[in-house]
Order: structure tokens, then sequence, then C-alpha cells
């Protein structure tokens, strides 16, 4: 056997640990039953990763008076993360702001599309002129009350106020997600304003809350709101406030009403893919592997 | 072994905590609490800040737990987190010692009262092995200690410090090479 065959001490130290692919471990073995040298080699690594594996034990027992609160940490580790999922999902949620802001806003026009549905095309469209659009300026204004009276509709009724805040803006106020595995000094970067917002979301009950779903042919309180326009709003404005639990039950309140609402299958089915939509945005992007 | 191959068991424990099951983070926790706080510890030496970089690294990684690749092995990726926020300790030491602000390393003592033979042999096994990793490049050190401490295999140490696996085996061999020669100098036997 020539001196090139010999086994490296890589293939030896995988070999022992059971590392090599079964082609190259076939062959490492057959080497080492006809070279003694390879042999001798494996048993001098062998003997020297147990003496250095002692060597590590025996510091672990000289230092073991050192080691934290095990049963502590671990309690403090949970305490830690229970309740930071949905905060890191919201996280995720921000990171998809502009997207979000896109299905939100078709959300809303969604619910002017339902709306359309429910009431029928003419007052669609009068609710499409009521919109809060941007003050017109002087003669389009007359001109606008000029149609009103042509076409003897009421006054317009002012839309909620409650359209969503502009999420891209929202996005400054928590950092973005930093690779984890970025060996950098920006690691140190705390991303979380960890501690949960004081207090300021309140859980919604869903199932409280669904009994509130009215049934069809009750579709309107009195103040003329229709259960989709008041989850929708609900969702919205959870979702600005960027609290997703509450996002959470006002969508599952939303999907309630657009099933109850007599509405073409084909609305309702645009608005329950909306709503999931929305909904894997709230869970965040799937990402990829951190390294 | 599974370093990016099928989900392990490890990453279906994950799929179910991502799919609702929070409380099994724990386990996980529990699983690897200590391996991660002495690899933490051998490089940081201070407990407490030790302590500090395992809870942030359990944190951190429940954070980003979606990002996650369930074909490879938890420890793994956590000992990755674990590892930027050690060195950043490190950093931050280094800048506190050029500041003169701290701080000297203690190495543990030798001998007891009323050691035995063996205890004080592994006093000095112990002694004798921190000095020598001492010596060693940090790259050297880190991998010797992830093979021969952790028991990761190659394609896990790449991973963890993110080199490829030829490195790892040069880093491993040079670092075994300086280990023997110095453990020998220190009168450590393993030969026969």
């Amino acid at each position: 056997m020539n001196e090139e065959s010999h086994l490296d001490e890589a293939t030896l130290d995988r070999l022992r640990s059971d590392e090599l692919e079964e082609a190259e471990r076939e062959r490492a073995a057959a080497h080492l039953e006809g070279c003694p040298r390879c042999a001798a080699a494996l048993a001098e690594l062998e003997a020297f990763s147990g003496t250095v594996g002692r060597g590590y034990a025996a510091a672990r027992t000289l230092a073991a008076g050192r080691e934290p609160d095990w049963a502590a940490q671990r309690a403090a580790i949970v305490e830690r993360t229970s309740g930071r999922r949905e905060r890191s999902r919201l996280g995720g949620l921000l990171r998809w702001a502009p997207q979000a802001a896109v299905v939100l806003a078709a959300l809303i026009a969604l619910g002017v599309l339902v709306e359309e549905g429910v009431r029928g095309p003419g007052d669609a469209e009068r609710i499409r002129r009521e919109a809060p659009a941007p003050a017109p300026a002087g003669g389009d204004r007359e001109e606008e009350l000029d149609r009103r009276r042509a076409a003897q509709e009421p006054p317009a009724r002012e839309r909620p106020a409650e359209a969503p805040a502009p999420l891209e803006s929202r996005e400054t106020r928590e950092p973005a997600v930093e690779d984890p595995a970025v060996p950098e000094a920006e690691a140190e970067v705390e991303q979380e304003g960890a501690e949960p917002e004081g207090g300021a979301a309140v859980e919604p009950e869903p199932r409280a809350m669904a009994k509130a779903v009215p049934q069809r042919g009750e579709r309107r309180d009195r103040a003329g709101e229709t259960p989709l326009d008041r989850y929708r709003a609900l969702a919205s404005r959870a979702i600005s406030e960027r609290d997703t639990l509450a996002a959470r039950g006002a969508l599952a309140l939303w999907r309630d009403s657009l099933a109850a609402a007599d509405l073409p299958a084909e609305q309702r089915r645009e608005g329950q893919a909306l709503a999931d939509t929305l909904d894997a945005l709230l869970d965040g992007p799937s990402g990829g592997p951190p390294e | 072994m599974n370093e990016g191959g099928t989900r392990t068991e490890e990453g279906a424990l994950v799929e179910r905590m991502l799919a609702g099951e929070p409380h099994l983070y724990g386990t996980l926790v529990e699983r690897y609490q200590r391996r991660l706080w002495w690899s933490v510890f051998r490089m940081v030496r201070d407990a407490d800040e030790a302590d500090d970089v395992v809870q942030e690294a359990f944190v951190r990684a429940w954070d980003h737990l979606d990002d996650f690749d369930t074909s490879r092995r938890f420890y793994t990726w956590i000992y990755r987190i674990a590892r930027n926020r050690a060195l950043n300790v490190l950093r931050r030491r280094k800048v506190r010692r050029f500041l003169s602000l701290s701080d000297e390393e203690s190495a543990p003592p030798i001998a007891g009262p009323g050691d035995t033979a063996a205890a004080v042999e592994d006093r000095e096994l112990a002694a004798a092995l921190r000095e020598c990793r001492e010596r060693l490049p940090e790259a050297q050190r880190e991998t010797f200690d992830l093979r021969h401490d952790d028991g990761m295999r190659y394609a896990e140490i790449a991973t963890a410090t993110g080199v490829p696996e030829g490195t790892v085996m040069s880093r491993l061999y040079r670092a075994r090479e300086r280990m023997r020669e110095c453990l020998e100098a220190k009168g450590i036997r393993w030969r026969e």
C-alpha cells in the first residue's frame, strides 16, 4: 500500500462517528483491515478524543457551581416567549405592510361592492359619490351638489371615520426584523419593543360577538351600519393599531357576516378569499432558512 | 444524520408549535439549555453572561421560529444565534478592556484540599486543556470545541460556523496538531 492511499484524519474521524457515505465507509473499512498504520492512527485518534473528552467533563465538574438554575432559566425563557408569537407575527405583518395596505384598500373597496350587492346598484353609485373624496375645489363642489339635486338624492352620509391608517407610515415604529444568524454587531440592535403594549389591545370574544351578527333581513342597525361595515372597520382599526388578536377576531366576525349576508356567491367567495389573505398576512411571511 | 435533508423529529415539533402548540417550546429549551449554556460559557467564560446569551438566543429563536428549516437540527440553528450574541459579548468586553474598565479572567484552582488523586488528575487535565485551547486561534478553538465537546458532525459544524466543510476539516486538523503538541508538553498522556 503506497503512502497516498492512507486514510486522512478527517476520514478516520468521520468513520468513528459514522458520518461517511456507505461506499466511502466500505472503502475505509477495507483499507483499515490491511493497513496497520491507519489502524494505529485511528486508535490514537480514539484515545486522544477520549482524553480530551475527559478534560471537558472535568472542566464541567469543576465549574458546576457556576451553572445557572436550569429550571429558573427555563421558566424565564418560557415567560419571555409566552405571548410573543402573536407579536412576532405582527412584526411579519409589518414587513408586508405595503402589500397589506393594498389588500386593505381592496377590502374596503370590497365593502363597497358588498354593499352594492346588498342594496342594489343605484345605492352603490350613491355610496361611491358619498365617499370622502378630496375636497373638491370651488366649482367642482357646486357641480356635485347640482348632480345630487338632479338625482333627488338625500345629503351625503358621512363615511365612517375608521378607515385604516396607512400601514406604511406605521412600519417605522417597528424595527426591521433582521436575520438572526447574521454575526454582526448590528445583531445587538434589539428588535423588541419587546414588552406587550400597555393593555391597549382588548381581545375580542368571538363567540359572544358572533351572536351579534344579524341574520338575513336585519342587516342594518339604526345608524345604517351593516355588520360587514362594522367588522371591516374593527379589523381595519385593529390592524392599524397592530393588535393581531383583535384583528383576527374582527376578521372572523367579518367572515360570519359575509356568510350571513344576502350576497351573490361570487362576491361572497371574493370576500372570503380576501379574509384568507389578511389572515395569512397576520401570520407573517414564511421565511427561508436562516443560514 | 440530517443536516439539510428530510424533516427531522425536531422539525415536526417546531411545525406543531407554529400550528398552535407553543407550550412545546419548553421541550426544546429543556433539551438544549445545558448544552447551549456550556457552549456559550466556553466562549465568554462568565456564567451570568452565558445565562443572558442563552435566554436571548432562545427568545430570539422563538421570535424567528417561522424561519427555522425543519430539515435541520434545532441545536445547530440556535447555536448559531447564540454564537452571534456571544461574539457580541466578547466584542463589548474587548472594548471594556481597552478602556480599562474590566476584567481579568480567573482560572479555576488547580487543586483543592482533600482532593483524591483522580480529582487532582482531572483538575490538571482540565487546566491543561483550558490553557492549550486558549492558545488556539479563535476559529480553530471553536471548531475543536464543537467537535470534541459538543460532538457535532462535520456538516453541522460547517452550518453552525458558516464555513464550508472543507474548512472545518482543515481547522480541525490544525487544531488537533497544536493540541497534541501542547498537551504532551504539559505531561498529558493518551498514547499507549
